[in-house]
């Protein structure tokens, strides 16, 4: 018997910095109307203030990618 | 790699606090950009923003070389020594040389929430909170300091003025 007891939706928002490497911040349970002008929001507030470093101190140039993820997760219920 | 963090703070819809921890803060960003951050990354959420908290690194040579101290007293001064020290806002740094007790009087009726971190080296640090009003926060205490204030409404980083005496043993 397969029962699917929950399912998470998240929004990982991929980050560039200057020394060339990338970082992520996942936003669990987003709102279902996330628009591009949210992202842009955000993006514009890290890039004007400075807020996030990377390695080596070296700056974030802004969000270069945002996706919605969905995991399923599923309880398997074992036989006795 | 940075060592700051900010800890935002919403609830959802269930009236349940949901806490967000995102590393690799700048230490030097401007607390009221960091809040708008916060409120922009809630705003990616159903949620209602509760507060944001920057969280600095607990190292003591990081730490005073970050914050600019608002009073360095030395060993060889005369105490009890009674300053008084305006604190634009959010953070604000004690430097004491020496061991002995310290006193934070606000000058107003403002509940502040207080954080005295000290010890000898960030391996002995020991951290205090208290929270008051309009009374001493007393803490003998191994120098040096290093001295955390902020109102206990954390949303209002109101500035103030406070009488801090360092008595050396």
């Amino acid at each position: 018997m397969v029962d699917t007891i929950t399912t998470k939706k998240s929004l990982q928002l991929t980050l560039s910095y200057t020394d060339g490497s990338t970082g992520s911040i996942i936003i669990d349970n987003p709102k279902d109307s996330v628009a591009a002008a949210d992202i842009d929001d955000l993006n514009d507030c890290i890039v004007n203030n400075n807020i996030l470093l990377g390695n080596s101190n070296s700056t974030c140039t802004g969000i270069t990618q945002a996706e919605s993820i969905e995991n399923e997760k599923t309880k398997i219920e074992l036989s006795e | 790699m940075a060592d700051s963090k900010l800890i935002v703070t919403s609830s959802d819809s269930n009236n349940q606090l949901v806490q967000k921890t995102i590393p690799n803060i700048n230490p030097d960003a401007d607390n009221y950009a960091l809040k708008s951050f916060g409120q922009k990354v809630t705003a990616l959420t159903d949620n209602t923003l509760s507060k944001v908290e920057r969280v600095d690194k607990t190292n003591i040579t990081s730490a005073t070389e970050k914050l600019t101290p608002l009073i360095r007293i030395a060993d060889n001064e005369e105490t009890p020594l009674t300053r008084t020290v305006a604190l634009d806002g959010y953070i604000g740094a004690l430097e004491v040389v020496g061991d002995g007790e310290i006193s934070i009087i606000p000058d107003d009726t403002t509940t502040w929430l207080v954080t005295l971190r000290y010890g000898k080296t960030s391996q002995q640090w020991r951290i205090l909170v208290g929270c008051f009003t309009s009374a001493d926060a007393q803490a003998a205490a191994t120098a040096p300091y290093d001295i955390v204030l902020r109102t206990a409404e954390t949303d209002n980083y109101k500035a103030g003025e406070f009488r801090i005496t360092i008595a050396n043993e």
